[in-house]
């Protein structure tokens, strides 16, 4: 598989990994660690798959992920959310806000490896 | 001071009557020093000379025995004026 | 070993045990044990202060001189404490609630904060108490020669050189536990202590002497008896006037000696020791005369023909070989003397500081007390060199009268002279009509009179006063001859000078105050003084508005001290619902700040420095109706209906305040939660993911092998720092944690925070700033923990605070009961809305990551309440400022 792969998060070491593993498996991977700009981010790159986590400093995933499906230009974009905040609302709030695939932290990789490439193929 | 027997529509009989008590045991603290002082000039009026004298030794008896009269009163009224605020439990001697 | 170098033995074990009574007794008070310290069997004792060594020997002397008059010095302050309920009471609850220091304070209270006055009644004070210094010195050099004329005798200059080493003990002593305090009313625990072991070694010393005499030497009580009676007392003969004037005399005297005053009023812990008093002091008076006849017909009866018979309780038992019961006696002779010169010095520095020295001082500082230097200091040294200036003018008097026989009867001088006080200070407790002219009036009427007749003349015809004036009166005229005022002759030289002085006194007291018209500070006070028991609330006073807080503020901590000065502004501006540090300055406030300040540095004083600040002296007319005016009733109901509404507002406020709290609190918790849970998994996702990659991945290099092992170490130890943190709150919450009680310095804590907090992990370097000389102070406490609290407090300073070139200020001030550590970075300090959030468990100052979960200072404030301090934030002008707070108990050892 190939393509771009934006991954918005702001752990480094979280960073690395799933960098790690997509690079592995053939993925181009940008990443962006602040979620004020991060819908100029998104429009800028056109990935073929968003990974976002939910806390973010500047902007929570929760409204950039609204934000993005408002605007009509990428508002097909398949998106991942990654959650530390493994509440069942926080899944709600998610869904709610249009995600394609929800995943709580810990993640196992081949999960993650797994939903990346549902995701790209739909 | 308290005044309680003045004080429209409290008191009961009972009442009144402990702090009337009360109020005669303040009377009497106030009356003490002054029994203690008429007691210890009476010697002025014993004779100084001539028939009558007291002697020494009775003198010096009388004076330490209204002594210790003024001490056992002074005490037992301060014991009971004890709680100046609440009513003593039991004012009744 | 000789008996002289014996008794110098014997003396000095003796004061050093004082000194060792004095010291534990202000340990344990320092320590808060103060129940049994201050009960009222050691405020009894302690009156006994009352009775010197002029009473110790003299009373025996008098006794066989004149017969039964000594019995009189005792039954006049019998009479006194037998008048509690109506005169004591109300003088020491006027002392109380006035915060009075002194006698010389309590007259300048009453009428109008007068300085001329106190300082009027000072110089009266300090004339009348400097010969009975003198004399106590002398009744201690008397006594060592008697013993020392067993063995080798005792020169006149071995006299001198005993009295200046007995004046210079007794100043150290004096120094030593008299000036602990500056606030009068904290009072002097050691000091009181040793006088009530003294009062206790007098009264045995007394009764022994007494007992051994009565059956030891006349073979009982009815042989003593017939003794009395067959002796030279035979029958009843005694001078009429002189028996009610001592009478009297004694009484007015035991409620105006400095001494007495001192501790009958100043130094009474609690109204209810009164009642106690009441019985137990006149006990006391009774048992200690009660063998002085006997004693003085033995000694009459064996001692030989013109021996002095002031020294008979000493004589008697050496004469009869008891050298053990002689040396018994002599430290009672000693004890009395001691004892009072001790508490005469404290009484007579108090008031000449504050009424002569301080208000001197003030003036000649024009720009004011709250600009000036540290007056607190200032107060402290003016009382320390007049301790030492009262004690060596007793000496000064000692040797220039050489112990004459015009020592002996200086007592009774002294007590006619304090006694001019008198009509002052009952006319002030009990008649609202008494004025400032008036009482000026009368003392100086009275003291003019007393000089004249019997204090100038005390010191021998020719001496001061010209024979020409004794024998011809003053400018010729005769019926000014000082023994024969008016023309009236042959009385008693000291019942001519009492009668005629108080009579004038009162005369002029009750004349000129019936003409003058008082000031309405004075109608204020006196509506106080002598409603004290109705008007339990105060007064009020100062109209402010134009006070300056600050000011006061600057001012007050000279003076009490930064600690107490700050605890009082922060009672009355959380009493006023004041939201920040500082109270508005209300009548009520500066009233009560002007209290505090006057138990320091005597009501007049502190009128003036509060008068300086707030802008003159002025009273509104209205406040001072409002006590004044026979209609106050009126107005106190409707201040106390709007006293309750103000309450219920306050209630309201402080509810909702709470509420509030709960509610953010709440939140908090919930957020607090989700952020625990993002703070485990965080980290665990790191360690999953690297473990999963090395498991999975074939062909790693070893760099990256290494890279990723070390990442899932530095999360995992990343994770149990956290729950360490958890685990940490939890116990030092629930009081699990055992506390590791040891020694060290303050220094040695701080140093060990700042090296292990002053880097971050980001290699950032906080600028420390510490004046480390101020550091040494030995703390017996749990050091590691105290260094949790410093590492966690600098540790947040490096990470929150937002300057450019990051820099923290590490203050440490030692205060009397705590040590004080402040922690203050050059930030923009916290918001004043997340202040009182800080320090709950679940905050955090921002959300901006920081690697803690919020927990840190909620431990802070754990571990200092368990350690019996306090940690909390004090807004201050600019950065964040946090303050920690370990009790001198604590502190303590490093003494």
């Amino acid at each position: 598989m190939s393509g771009q792969v934006l991954l918005i998060e702001d752990e480094p070491n979280i960073i690395e990994a799933i960098s790690f593993i997509l690079s592995r498996d053939g993925w181009t991977v940008k990443t962006h660690s602040n979620g004020a700009d991060a819908v100029e981010m998104v429009k800028a790159r056109k990935p073929d798959v968003l990974i976002l986590d939910v806390m973010l400093p500047g902007k929570s995933g929760y409204d950039i992920l609204r934000e993005l499906r408002e605007d009509p230009e990428i508002n097909g974009l398949p998106v991942l959310m990654l959650t530390a905040r493994g509440q069942s609302k926080d899944r709600e709030i998610a869904e709610r806000a249009g995600c394609d695939a929800f995943m709580t932290k810990p993640f196992s990789n081949a999960d993650v490896l797994e939903t990346v490439r549902a995701l790209a193929a739909k | 001071m308290s005044d309680r027997a003045d004080r429209p529509g409290a008191p009961t009989v009972f009442h009144e009557r402990r702090t009337y008590r009360r109020r005669r045991v303040m009377d009497a603290a106030r009356v003490a020093p002054i029994l203690a002082l008429i007691l210890w000039t009476i010697p002025l009026i014993w004779p100084q000379s001539g028939e009558g004298t007291v002697s020494s030794a009775t003198a010096l008896i009388y004076i330490f025995l209204v002594w210790a009269g003024i001490i056992l009163l002074t005490g037992a009224l301060s014991h009971l004026l004890a709680d100046e605020v609440d009513e003593p439990p039991d004012p009744e001697p | 070993m000789s008996t002289l170098n014996l008794l110098v033995a014997v003396c000095t074990a003796y004061v050093c045990f004082l000194f060792l009574v004095a010291f534990v007794a202000d340990r344990l008070a320092m320590q808060g044990k103060k129940a049994w310290l201050r009960s009222p069997l050691i405020y009894t004792l302690s009156l006994s202060i009352y009775c010197t060594a002029w009473t110790f020997y003299g009373a025996v002397g008098s006794a066989a001189r004149n017969g039964f008059e000594y019995l009189t010095i005792y039954l006049g302050p019998t009479i006194v404490m037998v008048s509690w309920w109506w005169l004591l009471r109300k003088l020491i609850r006027i002392g109380r609630t006035q915060k009075i220091t002194s006698i010389a304070d309590l007259i300048s209270s009453r009428y109008g904060k007068s300085s001329l006055l106190a300082a009027g009644v000072t110089i009266l004070a300090v004339i009348g108490t400097t010969p009975y210094i003198a004399l106590q010195l002398q009744s201690v050099t008397l006594s060592f020669s008697v013993f020392a004329a067993q063995s080798d005798g005792l020169a006149g200059q071995d006299q001198a050189r005993v009295a200046l080493w007995l004046s210079l003990g007794l100043a150290l002593f004096t120094v030593l536990f008299g000036t602990r305090n500056l606030d009068a009313k904290e009072r002097h625990d050691g000091v009181v202590m040793a006088i009530a072991v003294e009062a206790v070694v007098k009264l045995v010393a007394l009764l022994s002497v007494g007992i051994f005499v009565v059956w030891g030497v006349s073979g009982g009580l009815t042989d003593a008896l017939n003794q009395i009676d067959a002796s030279e007392f035979g029958e009843w003969h005694t001078d009429r006037s002189r028996w009610a004037g001592l009478i009297f005399l004694s009484a007015a005297a035991f409620l105006c000696l400095p001494r007495t005053f001192q501790v009958l009023v100043v130094e009474n812990d609690d109204e209810s020791h009164l009642r106690t008093a009441s019985w137990a002091f006149p006990l006391y008076l009774c048992l200690i005369s009660l063998f002085v006849v006997p004693i003085a017909v033995v000694g009459l009866d064996i001692m030989p023909e013109g021996s002095n018979p002031d020294l008979f309780v000493l004589t008697v038992p050496l004469a009869l070989g008891e050298d053990g019961l002689a040396m018994l006696s002599f430290l009672g002779g000693f004890s009395s003397a001691t004892s009072m010169v001790i508490v005469a010095a404290i009484a007579l520095s108090t008031m000449v500081s504050n009424h002569i020295v301080m208000p001197i001082w003030l003036q000649l500082r024009p720009s004011g007390a709250s600009v000036s230097g540290d007056v607190r200091a200032a107060v402290l040294t003016a009382r320390r060199i007049s301790i030492v200036g009262v004690v060596m003018l007793g000496y000064l008097y000692f040797r220039l009268s050489s112990g004459g026989e015009a020592l002996a009867s200086i007592g009774l001088v002294a007590f006619c002279g304090l006694a001019q006080v008198l009509p002052a200070m009952l006319g002030g407790m009990f008649w609202r009509g008494a004025t400032r002219m008036g009482a000026f009036a009368g003392l100086t009427a009275g003291f003019a009179i007393w000089l004249y007749t019997l204090y100038l003349p005390s010191f021998g015809v020719g001496t001061i006063l010209p024979v020409s004036i004794v024998e011809n009166g003053l400018f010729g005229m005769a019926w000014l001859k000082p023994d024969a005022l008016f023309g009236i002759s042959g009385m008693d030289q000291l019942m001519h000078a009492l009668l005629w002085s108080m009579l004038l006194n009162v005369v002029a007291f009750v004349g000129v105050s019936l003409v003058t018209f008082p000031s309405p500070l004075e109608r204020l006070q006196a509506a106080q003084f002598v409603n004290i028991f109705e008007h339990s609330t105060n007064a009020r006073s100062w109209s402010g508005g134009t006070a300056q807080t600050e000011d006061l503020m600057v001012m007050a901590q000279r003076i009490l001290g930064a600690g107490e000065a700050q605890a009082l502004f922060l009672r009355h501006a959380r009493r006023q619902g004041a939201r920040g540090n500082l109270p508005a300055p209300t009548p009520d406030f500066l009233e009560a700040l002007e209290r505090e300040l006057g138990s320091s540095v005597g009501a007049a004083t502190a009128h003036a420095m509060v008068g300086q600040i707030t802008g003159g002296m002025a009273i509104s007319v209205e406040d001072l109706m409002a006590v004044a005016d026979e209609t106050a009733q009126m107005l106190e109901y409707s201040a106390r209906l709007k006293e309750q509404s103000e309450e219920l507002s306050r209630t309201a406020l402080e509810l909702r305040n709470a509420n509030q709290k709960l509610t953010r609190l709440s939140i908090q918790k919930d957020a607090f939660l989700s952020q625990i849970s993002h703070e485990l998994r965080t980290p665990m996702t790191s360690i999953r993911a690297f473990s999963e990659i090395l498991r999975d991945t074939d062909q790693m290099s070893p760099d990256e092998q290494s890279r990723y092992a070390s990442i899932i170490h530095d999360e995992a130890q990343r994770l149990t720092r956290l729950l360490d943190d958890l685990l940490d709150l939890s116990v030092v919450e629930n009081g699990q944690v055992n506390l590791n009680l040891r020694d060290g310095t303050l220094r040695d804590a701080l140093d060990r925070a700042v090296s292990a907090a002053a880097i971050g992990d980001d290699g950032v370097q906080l600028m420390i700033e510490r004046d480390t000389s101020r550091e040494d102070i030995v703390l017996h406490t749990d050091l590691d923990r105290l260094s949790q609290v410093f590492i966690n407090l600098i540790a947040n300073a490096r990470k929150y605070c937002d300057s450019k070139t990051p820099r923290l200020v590490i203050r440490v001030m030692k205060e009397t009961d705590r040590v004080v550590i402040d922690f203050q970075d050059n930030g923009s300090g916290i918001a004043p809305d997340a202040v009182d959030m800080i320090f709950e468990k679940f905050a955090r100052v921002s959300d901006q990551k920081a690697g803690g979960a919020g927990l840190g200072l909620a431990i802070c404030r754990q571990v200092m309440t368990r350690l019996g301090g306090s940690v909390d934030y004090i807004p201050a002008l600019r950065g964040a400022n946090f303050r920690v707070v370990l009790p001198y108990r604590t502190a303590m050892a490093a003494q």
